[in-house]
């Protein structure tokens, strides 16, 4: 039966018999988890409940990216509302970076139906294995440009952010290159269902060198209109089932938004080595499952 | 400056009313779903194993929409429109101050969503 290959069920935990609303309980609270360590280290829930879904709860990687891609909809539009109203997010590079994502986005969708579910779960470790490294090695120190590259120029996309009291100005760079990694940012996140938060931060930070604050408002700028595009092609696929995703968008929503409430009172820099620590684990599970035929 | 803030005011309202829209309707549907079915063994559920085919053209039309996975595929749905809704304000805020360069990223976008959400 179908059903036994979505869930093992004599592996969950020794539970034998699992209803539905115990499931759908479980899910919620792993989701929840998911979205709360999610927001606390910027990593964003999809990434941590994709992992969870297929190695914990046996749930078709299809359909756990399914859940996750939602759920990301829902976090970064939360997340968006609140940024727009601090006045870090630049809009303008927003959208102009945006377009190649939604590109990559539609081209990385379309891919999910043809690329085999293994080679999914095994660049989904990689992904893993890169956004840890990101989130260790992330520096916050603001550097200053004089001059902006000319694509910025002409699309007037320099701006400025409230730093120590007053507005600093920052001047884009090399936004070719930030448009080209985009692209690759959009394509990873329909393919794997994820809102590829890390490396969006990382073309505007490494390629446009843009300010961190305003690289990460922007990107969650960002991240529900990526999202949204590999969604009409998630739903058309049949990805996207109602039964999963429901515990999976309400948990990651609420998670994230405590998360972000709780982050002014956390120690992030120990939580963020500590989480990249699971999250290798994590990746290395996947990668182990998935080679060996367990997933 | 003023013109600026009335967009960021009505980004806000796009998402913050997509997001209460979305959550209570996934959230009613859900509750309605465990209700009737919460109690069926995993195992020999029929509703974790089925690939739903969320249609945006003919969900409007189908009696599905008035169950509970209906309902929580219409909150789905509303939280992608709140997505499409937030660019076609942002193409028009640019087309209103005649900056072309961001008016067509902002009509290219949703040009992409649009279609990629009647993609069969």
């Amino acid at each position: 039966m179908y059903a036994n290959m979505l869930f093992n069920i004599e592996n969950l935990n020794g539970i034998k018999i699992l209803t539905l609303i115990t499931f759908a309980i479980l899910l919620l609270v792993f989701a929840f988890l998911a979205g709360m360590v999610g927001s606390l280290t910027g990593l964003g829930g999809g990434i941590i409940v994709i992992p969870v879904l297929v190695i914990l709860f046996h749930v078709d990687i299809h359909f756990a990216m399914g859940a996750a891609l939602i759920s990301v909809i829902a976090t970064s539009s939360g997340a968006t509302v609140a940024y727009l109203r601090e006045g870090y997010t630049n809009i303008r590079i927003g959208m102009f970076l945006e377009t190649a994502a939604v590109l990559g986005a539609f081209v990385g969708a379309l891919l999910i139906s043809v690329v085999p579910k293994n080679y999914l779960a095994i660049l989904f470790s990689i992904v893993l294995f890169i956004s840890a490294f990101l989130t260790i090695r992330r520096h916050e120190e603001l550097e200053s440009y004089d001059t902006s590259h000319p694509w910025a120029k002409a699309l007037n996309l320099d701006g400025s952010f409230p730093h120590k009291g007053k507005l600093a100005i920052y001047h884009v760079q090399h936004a070719p290159l930030g448009l080209f990694i985009m692209g690759i940012a959009g394509m990873l996140s329909g393919l794997l269902g994820i809102g590829s938060g890390s490396l969006k931060v990382l073309a505007m930070d490494q390629a446009l060198r843009l300010p961190y604050k305003v690289a990460t408002t922007t990107s969650n700028f960002m991240i529900g209109m990526t999202a949204a595009t590999s969604a009409g092609v998630y739903f058309a696929a049949g990805y996207v089932n109602p039964v999963i995703t429901f515990p999976v968008v309400i948990g990651v929503f609420i998670g994230s938004f405590l998360g972000a409430r709780l982050l002014p009172h956390i120690k992030i820099k120990a939580l963020r080595i500590g989480f990249s620590i699971v999250i290798c684990y994590i990746g290395l599970q996947m990668l182990y499952q998935t080679l060996t035929g367990q997933l | 400056m003023i013109a600026d803030t009335g967009l960021k005011s009505g980004l806000t309202i796009i998402l913050q009313l997509g997001i209460f829209l979305s959550i209570a309707l996934v959230l009613s549907g859900g509750l309605w779903f465990l209700v009737q079915h919460g109690n069926e063994p995993l195992l020999h559920n029929a509703y974790l194993a089925t690939r739903y085919d969320i249609d945006i053209i003919t969900i409007w039309q189908s009696p599905r929409l008035f169950s509970p996975i209906g309902l929580i595929e219409l909150g789905l749905l509303v939280l992608v429109a709140a997505q499409v809704l937030r660019v076609a304000l942002l193409g028009c805020y640019y087309a209103l101050i005649r900056d072309h360069w961001l008016m067509s990223f902002s009509f290219f976008i949703l040009v992409v969503i649009l279609y990629s959400l009647i993609w069969q």
